[in-house]
């Protein structure tokens, strides 16, 4: 039974990082606050942290029963990637810990994106830690409700990616490196 | 250019998974790991000129 939640967890994981990066998306162009980039990168390290689940994902909708190996892999690689995240989130914390800096941005529920961002790398840890600690084998429900659930998820995470190229390539235009302090779209001046 | 670049990298490795190939999706996240911690260390070497 565990196997079977398990795979719909992986599911709501992946969305769940969509949520955060549309979200972020919401902040930037509601409140017009350009991403800097060690931002950028944090939106790069949760993409990277959701690709593990998406394999095992992957790998479910084509075998059926996923074996351990896939499962460590899909962890591993959400692990890696987080621990990349976490350490770009905490050098921007740190950037603006000195009494006084108003930080970087407007603070979303009392906190600003990048602490927000701390928070998320560590959950994901814990929950990959935790799911490589209880985890068997997987089985993949593949009736057509799931296939299709499988399928969108994949789906939104695919056009949540491409809409984060095109949105670094407005910003930083056709030059090399993001500016430092972004405040406008360079591709279109 | 080099982000947006590197936001298609991990596209390719999301299309990799889909093949199954374990080796090319473990090379493609290697890559971007890889390729994010270098802009990362670009970046801190740099000086980000937030207003402090």
């Amino acid at each position: 039974m565990w196997s079977k939640i398990e795979y719909v967890l992986l599911h709501l994981y992946i969305l769940g990082i969509c949520t955060v990066l549309i979200g972020a998306f919401v902040v930037q162009l509601s409140w017009k606050e350009f991403p800097c980039p060690l931002c950028l990168l944090q939106r790069m390290s949760m993409i990277l942290a959701a690709i593990g689940p998406a394999y095992i994902i992957l790998s479910g909708r084509r075998h059926h029963h996923v074996g351990m190996s896939v499962l460590a892999a899909g962890f591993g690689m959400a692990i890696l990637a987080a621990v990349g995240g976490l350490s770009q989130a905490a050098r921007q914390d740190l950037l603006h810990i000195a009494p006084g800096d108003k930080g970087y941005g407007t603070p979303v529920f009392g906190w600003h994106l990048y602490t927000w961002s701390v928070v998320i790398f560590l959950v994901i840890i814990v929950i990959s830690g935790i799911t490589m600690l209880v985890g068997d084998k997987l089985v993949a429900e593949n009736d057509r409700k799931m296939r299709w659930f499988s399928h969108a998820t994949i789906w939104i995470f695919g056009v949540v990616i491409l809409a984060n190229a095109f949105n670094a390539l407005a910003i930083s235009g056709w030059h090399w490196f993001l500016p430092d302090n972004p405040d406008s779209y360079l591709l279109f001046q | 250019m080099v982000a947006a670049l590197i936001f298609l990298l991990l596209f390719a490795t999301l299309v990799s998974a889909r093949i199954q190939n374990r080796w090319v999706v473990l090379s493609l996240f290697v890559s971007c790991l890889v390729i994010i911690s270098l802009l990362f260390w670009h970046h801190v070497t740099d000086s980000l000129n937030i207003s402090l």
